[in-house]
């Protein structure tokens, strides 16, 4: 959402909200990288010379960093004076309140071009080996720093470079932590796809509910009204995450019941009910259902959307008669969901088997479930489950509404009843 | 009381919201001088989890409006003094997105 809007009060008793495209920077959820002002990037430019540029006015130059404590430090290769290191770096240092001369300067092996030189030729070299992390002209050691995942490729990235002619102590080679690319239950782009990222369909975003198979059928489960229309089968396209990103529909919608008067609880009148909010898509590609796994995250309620693992399915919540309807976990249980908005939420159950309006409609949801837990706009299908050991966890139902600081799910088997038998893990 | 809660797109592009709900929808919030919620509008309703990009184009307005009875949760009519009433766009914020509020004076 627009998170910076420009306000502006109108009359009283009424509210207004000005937005801007350009104006105040109101950016949408997708948010781009900021772009400093010109101001600010002449001010930085001013400051702080470039690397190249310091190695320009500075003979026998190696490197600038600023020390643990904060302290100026510049590498001069041996027998290098120290007075173009005071005139190139004055300003920087006049305008921190420091003298010209406060700069601290270590004795360097090698100068900066060199090593400039050397990691481009290093980094051709070492990502031949498997297992290279990075490559980096290390500016606080005046050599190159190279990390490798295994121990094992040390020898390999290093036979490499002296075929280069890179001097054995110019380089460092360690062991390196791989770097991971952080997936978002936003942005992810999940094959085989798993139970609460995001999928779009029309002009909406909804979470993906849970994978079930129903007879051979390999499908996923989301909300009714996460189709183009709820109640009733519109063949709904469903892309993963977005259908600008991926533009191959990844299912389409094959269940969806339509909403109906004479069930038994449901309000006379104009009213329709249902005992789920759920529609069941057929995955173009079998292959992509991952089934019985819930993409998660770190920790519950901590607004982090950034997937860690998996959470397994390894069980339902009841189904199969209409003694279960409802679902069979008493109040006061500790129940969660994986969504695209909130992420992984938990909280008690606070009330079951509530017969639901929907805001702004005809439907009453039959027999459902109140969680108090986050939810907000787009978590619509997430997946409702219960930790049983980690990262097993029971499934239960299927979420679709909010209200107030609670969330409301149908029950696994008022979506079973619904929907048929479906095989979930 | 008629209550009135708009946004208006100021600018000279399109943007694109994100709204909860199959249609926009919005809260009234009205808070005593002591900064207590005693009425909104969607309390105790359920919403649907669906979130909807809607766009709006340069210089169009979303509009809500509702009219206040001048009575609390509770059901009892409100005591005389100021309140504060907010409008609040319900989006992929878990707070929705709060208008700056408007005040009024009730007196009897």
């Amino acid at each position: 959402m627009y998170r910076t809007p420009a306000f502006r009060t109108a009359l009283a008793a009424a509210a207004t909200i000005a937005i801007a495209a350009c104006q105040d920077a109101p950016a949408p959820t997708a948010v781009e990288p900021a772009v400093p002002s010109p101001a600010l990037q002449r001010s930085q430019g001013s400051e702080l010379p470039s690397a190249a540029e310091l190695d320009r006015q500075i003979p026998g130059f190696g490197g600038f960093f600023l020390d643990g404590s904060g302290a100026p430090t510049v590498y001069l290769t041996r027998g290098a004076s120290r007075a173009p290191v005071d005139r190139a770096l004055g300003r920087y240092l006049n305008g921190r309140g420091l003298t010209a001369s406060s700069a601290r300067v270590l004795q360097g092996r090698f100068g900066w071009a060199q090593l400039e030189r050397w990691q481009i030729a290093a980094t051709e070299s070492a990502f031949e080996v498997a297992g290279t992390v990075f490559v980096d002209n290390d500016e606080t050691i005046n050599r190159i720093r190279i990390g490798v995942e295994n121990p094992n490729a040390i020898g390999q990235v290093r036979a490499g470079l002296a075929r280069l002619g890179l001097p054995d102590d110019a380089v460092i080679i360690e062991r390196a932590e791989p770097v991971v690319q952080v997936a978002s239950l936003r942005t992810v782009v999940d094959r085989p796809v798993r139970a609460g990222v995001q999928i779009n369909f029309g002009g909406y975003l909804c979470s993906l509910g849970f994978n079930a198979t129903s007879g051979t059928q390999k499908s996923f489960v989301t909300a009714s009204h996460c189709t183009n229309t709820q109640g009733g089968v519109e063949d709904t396209p469903y892309y993963q995450p977005l259908s600008s990103v991926d533009t191959d529909a990844i299912a389409t919608e094959v269940d969806d019941p339509a909403y109906v008067k004479n069930l038994p609880g449901c309000p006379r009148g104009n009213r329709v009910c249902r005992y789920s909010d759920a529609a069941r898509a057929l995955y173009a590609d079998g292959n992509d259902q991952a089934l019985g796994l819930i993409a998660r995250t770190n920790a519950p309620n901590n607004n982090s959307l950034d997937i860690t693992g998996s959470f397994t399915i390894t069980s339902d919540d009841c189904s199969g008669s209409d003694d279960d309807i409802g679902g069979c976990l008493p109040s006061g249980t500790v129940v969660g969901k994986v969504g695209r908005t909130t992420g992984w939420t938990q909280g008690a159950i606070t009330n079951t088997c509530v017969n639901t309006g929907v805001s702004g409609t005809r439907i009453v949801q039959l027999c459902q479930t109140f969680v108090s837990a986050g939810v907000a706009g787009g978590d619509s299908g997430s997946d409702v489950f219960q930790i049983t050991g980690d990262p097993e966890v029971k499934l239960l139902g299927i979420l679709w509404g909010g209200s107030g600081s609670s969330f409301v799910f149908s029950p696994f088997a008022n979506v079973v009843k619904e929907l048929g038998a479906l095989t979930t893990h | 009381m008629p209550l009135v809660f708009r946004v208006t797109n100021s600018g000279k592009e399109s943007v694109t919201l994100y709204l909860m709900g199959r249609k926009p929808a919005a809260d009234f919030r009205i808070s005593d001088e002591e900064g207590r919620v005693i009425w909104s509008r969607l309390r105790g309703q359920t919403i649907l989890g669906a979130l909807r990009l809607y766009p709006l184009g340069a210089g169009q307005a979303l509009v809500f409006r509702h009219v206040w009875n001048g009575r609390a949760d509770s059901g009892g009519i409100v005591p005389p003094g100021e309140y504060a009433i907010r409008g609040v766009l319900l989006t992929d914020d878990i707070d929705g997105w709060a208008s700056p509020p408007a005040f009024i004076r009730i007196e009897r």
